[in-house]
C-alpha cells in the first residue's frame, strides 16, 4: 500500500501500481504541491490510525529523514534511519518467553560503515527509512491492476504556519547517477587534470550509446573541482551501476559504502597496495594519465565494456 | 521580550580520518572527544542570531554521561551563557525516540513549551557522526509541538518572531519562513564555528553546569533506556567484502595493460555474488508462543 500526497498526483497512481503497489492511496491538494513536514506528518498519522499498518517505510531523503521521526514520535514508534537492508524475520524474547513474528529487520551500517546492525522495532508501525540507490526499483509491469483510493485528511490551519518562500532545484541532483549503467569515478589521484580524462572517458562512452556518467570521491568535492551531487560514498550518493570504474581512488570505507553494490568494479590506481584493489573485480596498476588515454581510444573505436548501446 | 537561543549538542569521538584496520574493524579507541561537527555549526548559527537579537539569552543543552560537561564548557567558551546536562544511568541505551523524548522533557521543564510567552529557537546539528540518524531534532520538535526545518545551511532572523531558513534538498535548496518557537538543524556547510575566546574560556572554567536526573524533570522510566526504547539493536556483524579476489591486468605498457584488462573482462566470472553475509546459526527455537503485534 502506497500513500502519495501532492498536486495532480492521481495520474501517478497507475505508475505506482505497475511498479508493485496493490493499493495506492492519494491525497490531492493544491496546497501540498511542495512537501511540508507538518501537514504530511498529520496526513500519514491519520492514515496509520485508520489502516493500522505493521510497517511504514520512507525514502532516506532530506524529507523522508525528518518526516519519519516526526511521525514516529506521534505514533510512539521508534525509527531506523538510512537502511540498506530490510527483511521480515522473528525475534525470540527470552525474557517475555514469546516469539515476535513477523517482525521487520532493518539493517544499517554503523561505525562508519564497517559494521552492519540489525534494528528491531516493537511498536507498530515499525518505521524505517531506506537509503536511496541501495534498493532496486521493482520492475514495471505495464497494465498491472490495483486499487486507487482517494483520502480526505482533516487538515489543521496550524500545520501551515511554515511557508516555503521558494524552491530551487539545480541539475535535478544528478539523479541519473542512480540509473547509469556505467560510472567512471575519479578520486584525489585524478585532480591533476581536474578530472579531464575521467570526463572524456564518460563522454566517449556516451557517444557510443552507453548510459554512462562520471562521479568522484569526497576530496574532489572538497577541493571545489566538482559539485557535491557527484560525490559517491557514505555522505554522498549510493550507486549501483552495472560497471563502476574507480580511478585514483584509494578505497576508504566511506567511499566503498557508496559503490559496493555495483555489478563489476574496475580499479585503476598506481599504488598496488591501495585498498580499492580489495574491493574490485578487475584492475590495472598504473598511472591514470597513461592508462585512460589508451582506454578512451579503445572506446572511440567501439569498445563498450560488454554493455549494449542504446540508441 | 528577549529571545532565548537554545543549542543542543552531543559529544562524540573524533571522527579522524577513519580507516579500516587489518582486521576489517574501525579503530575508535584512540579517538578523543569533540563536540559533534554538525552541532558546532548549530552553536555558530545561534551566535549569529545575536546580530538581530543582541540581548538574547544563550543556553546550551546536552544529554549524556558526566564527561559531556567538556562539550558544554567548550560551547560556553564560544559564547554561550548557561549550560544544562541531562545525565542519568536510566537513560543508558536509549534509542533516538527515547533521546528525543528525554531532551524535549528537559526543555519543557525549563519552561520552553509551545505556549511559552517568551520566544525561543532551538538549534541542533543535522546528525551526529556516531549515530548518523538525523532523527533527534525532528523528534524534539514533535514532542514539544513546534515547527521545524532540518538540513538547514543558514538561518536568519528578521528581528521579529520569524526566521528564514535555507534548507538543503536533493539537487538544490528551499527558503522557508518559520515562526518561533521552532527547531532548526544545521548542516556542516554554513558559517564555520568560531574559536573559543579568551574571556569565554575563563567564563567556561568558572561555569556552574546545571545537571538534571530524570526525576528532576519528571520523566518516568517507561519510555527511556534500553527497556523503554521502542527499538533495539538486535545484532551487529562485521561487514565482509563480498567480492572475490581481484584479477589484475598484466603488461609492460598501457597498450598491453588495457588489452589484458579487456581480455580479463571478456572472461568475466568475477562478478558480485550476493552471498549470505551472515551464516545463519541454527538457533534452538524455543517453544514460546508466537506474538503477532
Ligand atoms: C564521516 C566521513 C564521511 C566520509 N564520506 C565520504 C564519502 O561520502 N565519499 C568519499 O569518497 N569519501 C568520504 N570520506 C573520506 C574518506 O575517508 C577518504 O578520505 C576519501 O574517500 C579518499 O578519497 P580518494 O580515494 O579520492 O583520495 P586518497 O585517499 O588521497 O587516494 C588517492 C588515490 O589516488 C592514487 N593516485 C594518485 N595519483 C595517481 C595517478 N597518477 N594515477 C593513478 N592513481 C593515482 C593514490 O595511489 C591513492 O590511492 C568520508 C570521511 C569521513 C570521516
Amino acid at each position: 500500500m502506497t500513500l502519495i500526497i501532492g498536486k495532480k498526483v492521481e495520474s501517478l497512481t497507475q505508475t505506482l501500481i505497475e511498479h508493485g503497489s496493490d493499493e495506492v492511496i492519494f491525497v490531492e491538494n493544491d496546497r501540498l504541491e511542495e512537501y511540508l513536514v507538518l501537514p504530511f506528518t498529520s496526513i500519514f498519522t491519520q492514515l496509520i490510525k485508520e489502516r493500522n499498518p505493521e510497517i511504514a517505510l520512507f525514502a532516506a531523503t532530506t524529507s523522508g529523514r525528518e518526516l519519519a521521526p516526526r511521525i514516529g514520535m506521534r505514533t510512539s514508534s521508534g525509527v531506523t534511519a538510512d537502511c540498506t537492508g530490510l527483511e521480515i524475520g522473528e525475534y525470540i524474547s527470552k525474557k517475555e518467553q514469546v516469539i515476535y513474528t513477523p517482525i521487520l529487520e532493518s539493517r544499517r551500517p554503523t561505525y562508519g560503515e564497517s559494521k552492519l546492525a540489525t534494528i528491531l522495532g516493537f511498536v507498530c508501525p515499525q518505521v524505517s527509512t531506506a537509503r536511496a540507490g541501495t534498493f532496486e526499483v521493482p520492475e514495471r509491469v505495464v497494465g498491472r491492476k490495483g486499487i486507487t483510493t482517494p483520502f480526505k485528511p482533516n487538515l489543521d490551519e496550524k500545520d501551515f504556519v511554515v511557508e516555503v518562500i521558494k524552491t530551487v532545484r539545480g541539475e535535478g541532483g544528478l539523479q541519473n547517477l542512480f540509473d547509469a549503467d556505467l560510472i567512471v569515478s575519479g578520486g584525489r589521484g585524478t585532480t591533476t587534470d581536474s578530472l579531464g580524462l575521467i570526463k572524456q572517458l564518460a563522454e566517449a562512452l556516451k557517444s557510443q550509446g552507453i548510459n554512462a556518467e562520471w562521479a568522484c570521491s569526497r576530496p574532489v568535492v572538497d577541493e571545489g573541482i566538482t559539485e557535491y551531487a557527484r560525490q559517491v560514498g557514505q555522505t554522498g550518493k549510493t550507486v549501483r551501476p552495472k560497471i563502476y570504474i574507480a580511478v585514483g581512488i584509494s578505497g576508504a570505507i566511506q567511499h566503498i559504502a557508496g559503490m559496493k553494490e555495483s555489478g563489476t568494479v574496475i580499479a585503476i590506481n598506481q599504488n598496488p597496495k591501495a585498498s580499492i584493489f580489495n574491493n574490485a573485480d578487475f584492475g590495472i596498476i598504473g598511472n591514470y594519465q597513461d592508462i585512460l588515454p589508451e582506454l578512451i581510444e579503445r572506446v572511440k573505436s567501439g569498445y563498450t565494456f560488454g554493455l549494449e548501446a542504446k540508441k | 521580550m528577549a529571545l532565548t537561543i537554545i543549542s543542543l549538542v552531543k559529544q562524540v569521538p573524533l571522527p579522524s580520518e577513519m580507516r579500516m584496520g587489518e582486521d576489517g574493524l574501525m579503530d575508535r579507541t584512540k579517538a578523543k572527544s569533540i563536540i559533534n561537527i554538525d552541532c558546532q555549526f548549530g552553536l555558530e548559527a545561534g551566535l549569529q542570531l545575536l546580530k538581530q537579537h543582541p540581548d538574547a539569552r544563550l543556553i546550551v543543552c546536552s544529554m549524556g554521561p558526566g564527561s559531556f560537561e567538556a562539550a558544554l564548557r567548550s560551547a560556553v567558551a564560544m559564547g554561550y551563557d548557561e549550560a544544562y546536562l541531562l545525565s542519568d544511568r536510566k537513560l543508558g541505551g536509549s534509542d533516538t525516540y527515547a533521546t528525543g523524548l528525554a531532551i524535549a522533557t528537559m526543555l519543557k521543564h525549563l519552561g520552553f513549551t509551545k505556549d511559552s510567552k517568551e520566544p525561543f529557537i532551538i538549534l541542533a546539528g543535522r546528525q551526529t557522526s556516531d549515530g548518523d540518524t538525523a532523527h533527534v531534532p525532528s523528534q524534539v520538535a514533535e514532542k514539544i509541538g513546534i515547527p521545524q526545518a532540518t538540513f538547514v545551511e543558514s538561518v536568519k532572523s528578521d528581528g521579529t518572531n520569524n526566521v528564514v531558513a535555507k534548507r538543503i534538498i536533493e539537487g538544490g535548496y528551499q527558503l522557508m519562513n518559520l515562526p518561533m518557537p521552532c527547531v532548526i538543524s544545521l548542516t556542516p556547510t554554513g558559517i564555520p564555528p568560531r574559536k573559543q575566546s579568551l574571556s569565554g574560556a575563563i567564563k567556561a572554567r568558572n561555569l556552574q553546569i546545571t545537571t538534571f536526573g530524570i526525576d528532576d524533570i519528571g520523566l518516568g522510566t517507561e519510555k527511556i533506556g534500553i527497556s523503554g526504547s521502542p527499538t533495539i539493536v538486535a545484532k551487529v556483524v562485521n561487514m565482509v567484502s563480498e567480492r572475490p579476489p581481484i584479477t589484475l591486468a598484466e603488461g609492460h605498457n598501457e597498450v598491453a595493460l588495457v588489452d589484458s584488462l579487456i581480455a580479463n573482462l571478456a572472461k568475466g566470472g568475477n562478478v558480485l555474488e550476493k552471498k549470505e553475509a551472515v551464516e545463519k546459526k541454527e538457533v534452538d527455537r524455543p517453544d514460546f508462543p508466537n506474538k503477532d503485534f
